[in-house]
């Protein structure tokens, strides 16, 4: 009788932990869902951390010098309707204040000997940038040498994947001295 | 007024929600018990003398003459700032055009000649991806395109696997930088083949 008695009342105490369980269970995999199915947090953090545009500078071809432009311009950044395979921008000075150098040619050989379609210049705010079409056979690692009225900058190194200069060529602060040489920049 | 109602079995709440545990914490507490003793039982007494032998290539060939050696060739080939010249990397190579070591010095990319501790990092580098492997290549006579270090930057067409960076040995057997860590790896090291592998990228 002790026994046939208690047992209802056990199981209905099993069954509420087990709904218990599976509904704690269905909200864990529900927010694992939600927190991945998005994005790459990592990624767009990098984009986030570029700030907002400057002021009176329209969203173009001269916005955004120094920052590293394929991170944004590539087929998974949210200015894929235009994307380079390379690009990056050319100032005057390694050190700040920077101004840009315009009308400096970027000499780019890949590891299969091709070049971009088109000749490639800085413009007035320093950027350059070669669209995808325009190399679509691009094979890293990449040569490059900056070239302006008789004065040759090669690159001291390669490219090895990297498609935004400023990947590697950051402006130095007290955090990235041991990472960065600095911004790409052609001395008159 | 408080009301107490009892339960048919004459056991309280707490001691009824506990049933069900109490019954399986029986077997569980012996089976550790169990799994403790025999484990106990089996494990020998350790050996003070026994020890296992790695055998790593030799370290004053990777820095070479002038410092001219193995690293000097990956330091060139290998670690761009866009590659293996970035902290998150197992293989990660410190030089004078790329990242370079935490120091007091003021050293940063493209300042002074790679360091003696930047070329101790680089070997610490590369020995340290597939120690016990490495071994058996340095002391066993084993194939070295069995190590990571050769099968990575070889060319696939050339028994080299996926690389992120490309095939950075492209030529095959034929390239010098092949050349360099086979004849290292094999206690013999080729310097003039690393001169030339690491030259190749300055063109």
């Amino acid at each position: 009788m002790n026994r046939a008695a208690r047992a209802p009342a056990s199981s209905r105490a099993l069954h509420e932990t087990r709904a218990a369980h599976v509904v704690a269970a269905i909200g864990v995999m529900a927010a694992a869902a939600a927190s991945t199915s998005c994005t790459d947090p990592v990624y767009d953090s990098q984009i986030q951390a570029l700030g907002d545009e400057a002021p009176n500078v329209p969203t173009g071809d001269l916005h955004r010098p120094g920052q590293p432009c394929v991170l944004c311009h590539s087929s998974t950044g949210p200015a894929s309707s235009r994307q380079f395979a390379i690009a990056g921008t050319v100032f005057t000075t390694l050190t700040p204040p920077l101004k840009p150098e315009a009308a400096v040619e970027i000499l780019m050989v890949d590891a299969n000997g091709s070049s971009p379609k088109k000749p490639i210049f800085s413009n007035a705010a320093g950027n350059f940038f070669v669209d995808t079409q325009d190399w679509p056979e691009l094979a890293f690692p990449v040569k490059v040498q900056i070239y302006k009225q008789g004065l040759r900058r090669p690159m001291v190194s390669h490219i090895s994947r990297e498609p935004s200069c400023a990947g590697c060529h950051a402006i130095i602060t007290k955090f990235n001295r041991l990472t960065s040489v600095g911004p790409v920049y052609l001395s008159q | 007024m408080t009301t107490t109602h009892a339960h048919p079995s004459g056991r309280s709440l707490a001691e009824r929600s506990t049933a069900p545990l109490r019954g399986a914490r029986a077997p569980i507490g012996v089976a550790a018990i169990v799994y403790a003793i025999s484990s106990w039982a089996c494990a020998s007494v350790p050996d003070p003398a026994r020890f296992t032998r790695i055998s790593q290539p030799d370290a004053t060939a990777f820095q070479g003459p002038d410092n001219l050696g193995v690293s000097y060739f990956l330091e060139r080939r290998c670690g761009t700032l866009d590659c293996h010249g970035q902290v998150g990397r197992a293989l990660r190579v410190y030089g004078r055009d790329g990242l370079r070591l935490p120091n007091d010095g003021g050293i940063t990319p493209l300042s002074g000649d790679t360091t003696q501790a930047e070329i101790a990092a680089n070997y610490r580098a590369v020995v340290g991806l597939e120690p016990e492997q490495m071994s058996r290549v340095v002391a066993g006579g084993e194939d070295p395109e069995t190590l990571l270090l050769l099968k990575k930057p070889l060319d696939i067409k050339f028994g080299g696997v996926q690389h992120k960076g490309g095939p950075v040995i492209a030529s095959g057997h034929a390239d010098p930088g092949y050349e360099c860590l086979t004849t290292w790896l094999a206690g013999s090291t080729d310097f003039a083949a690393c001169q030339s592998a690491a030259i190749a990228q300055e063109r």
